[in-house]
């Protein structure tokens, strides 16, 4: 088992599910953390791995769609829903709030295995995505207030000349600034600057 | 009136007749005296009464009122008295006999609904209990799952393995108590009791609307009563019983956003001689603590207003009492009433 290998949250009240759970997923080389409740999972600070939470619908205190809702927006890991219930308008409710999956007890290990590492595949491309992102930030914050200024020119096209009479400036000092942008952002042509900027949300 | 023996049917017959015979003179109306004489044989002793009543009223009335007792010469008008005090014993016969009939379709609709409202309820709880097989189940299958994967790595985890198999017997044992509950529930039998352990009973009822209260965010505390004495009642009907006020109780909340819902039961001596079961909501409350166990009385949209009816004949049947106690703050407290079984130094 890899210390930075996925790790599986599995959030159920009842212990008997959270220990086979446990086993289950142990047994085919992921790392578990478990909870008995929203307020556990609350508390516990995430690894930084990626991982994927299974989440009961039905827990004392706060319930799954409520958690589902508590946690939307921060870096939440991808959720899938188990429950004994399975009524039509709590799925759909989970399912439009972004849940990998509804499985409905009692679920194929198969099918959860699968749905397990659709959600790892999820959460690790988001995680790129956000290194990613967190990476072309620092570049970005890099840019002197200037340099910013002359960016949107130069990713929209205009040439050296147009900027500088844009921005009552001579065109030698466009040319140096846009030096400095391509170095700073490490980009190494003008179609991954703009591809850049396009991320950062930059036009 | 219908426990009356034959013998003492036939002795009212008689005694009504020779009443009639003695206060007719005084009363000039002998017809009517001995009318009322059949009419009272056959309504307390069914036909065979009333139709002696017919013969000794029919010879009676020939012997002492006419003036040529069992003479031929007024045939018609004695015949036509005859007819008259044979059609009232019949009427009166068909009378009751409608009666008992009305009585027993009474009986069996009730026994109808009383079963189709178990039903319901069941219905309503299937869900929960579908999650109850369900959750062990689930364990189960991943359990097992787990074992042969364990044996299955290079080199095998035994002992991972043997500790998941050994789940898959607990969670699979936890299974069947469940089905064994249910079947104990459904299970149609005539009053047996028994002595029973009442903390046992609350017990099991507790495991099976477990996973309702949860889902309905609602606290379940109980505070029973540790070395209660053994109660004597059914195991089956005073289920039901404990079953219907918790879900009532559950659903009386089920309006409640401002205040915490809890369910409260607990279970306690109560004098020399009987156990007290104490079941509190913290729900909207009734209004009419004695109309709520009136049949077909309901304030639930699809209550069929069965359930306190049958739970307070169960209890009654057990000798003992169902009630509302007055509340203190929020909700309803239903309280029961059993009397200890034989064993008293249990």
């Amino acid at each position: 088992m890899k210390q930075d290998g996925p790790i599986i949250y599995v959030l159920d009240d009842d212990r008997r599910v959270r220990e086979a759970l446990s086993s289950l997923l142990l047994s085919v080389g992921l790392r578990v953390e478990t909870f008995g409740s929203a307020a556990e999972y609350l508390e516990f600070e995430k690894l930084d791995a990626p991982s994927c939470l299974i989440l009961d619908l039905e827990l004392p205190g706060m319930n799954g769609l409520e958690l589902q809702q508590e946690i939307a927006g921060d870096d939440s890991p991808p959720i899938v829903f188990v429950t004994g219930h399975g009524d039509v308008p709590s799925s759909v409710r989970a399912m439009k709030a972004g849940a990998i999956e509804f499985l409905l007890k009692p679920f194929d290990h198969q099918e959860l295995l699968k749905v397990v590492d659709a959600a790892i595949a999820q959460d690790r491309d988001a995680r790129l995505r956000q290194a990613e992102m967190a990476e072309l930030r620092k570049r970005y914050a890099l840019l002197t207030p200037r340099e910013r200024e002359v960016l949107p020119f130069v990713v929209a096209g205009l040439l050296n000349k147009q900027t500088a009479a844009e921005l009552g400036t001579s065109e030698i000092t466009i040319q140096v600034h846009r030096g400095q942008i391509m170095r700073k952002m490490a980009a190494s042509s003008l179609a991954e600057l703009v591809k850049i900027a396009g991320k950062l949300g930059i036009s | 009136m219908n426990k009356l023996s034959r013998l003492q049917g036939y002795g009212i017959a008689v005694i009504a007749c020779a009443g009639a015979l003695i206060v007719a003179p005084p009363l000039k109306a002998e017809s009517s005296c001995f009318l009322l004489a059949i009419i009272v044989s056959t309504l307390s002793g069914g036909r065979g009464p009333g139709l002696l009543a017919v013969g000794l009223s029919a010879v009676a009335f020939d012997f002492f009122f006419l003036s040529q007792p069992l003479s031929l010469s007024s045939p018609s008008s004695s015949y036509l008295r005859f007819g008259v005090f044979l059609l009232a014993a019949v009427t009166a016969h068909q009378l009751i006999e409608t009666r008992r009939r009305l009585e027993t379709a009474l009986r069996s609709a009730q026994a109808r609904l009383s079963r189709a409202t178990q039903i319901a309820t069941v219905a309503e709880l299937a869900a929960s209990i579908a999650h109850e097989i369900s959750q062990p189940l689930s364990a189960v299958i991943a359990n097992g799952h787990a074992c042969t994967q364990w044996l299955s790595a290079e080199p095998p985890n035994v002992a991972n393995a043997k500790a998941a198999a050994e789940r898959v017997v607990r969670d699979g044992k936890d299974a069947g108590d469940v089905v064994r509950r249910i079947r104990a529930l459904f299970r149609k039998n005539a009053l047996e009791k028994i002595d029973l352990d009442i903390n046992e009973v609350i017990g099991e009822v507790l495991r099976l609307i477990h996973s309702e209260a949860a889902r309905k965010r609602i606290t379940v505390e109980s505070d029973l009563e540790k070395r209660l004495p053994l109660a004597l009642g059914d195991r089956v009907q005073l289920q039901q019983v404990i079953f219907n006020l918790l879900l009532n109780g559950i659903e009386a909340m089920d309006a409640v956003i401002d205040r915490p819902r809890r369910l409260f039961i607990c279970s306690q001596l109560q004098g020399p001689d009987a156990i007290l079961v104490e079941v509190r909501d913290s729900g909207t409350g009734v209004a009419d603590s004695e109309k709520v166990f009136e049949a077909f009385y309901t304030t639930k949209e699809k209550g069929m207003g069965m359930g306190l009816a049958i739970c307070r004949s169960i209890v009654e049947a057990h000798g003992g009492r169902l009630g509302i106690k007055p509340s203190q703050g929020p909700g309803t407290t239903f309280f029961f009433t059993l009397p200890l079984g034989s064993d008293l130094s249990a």
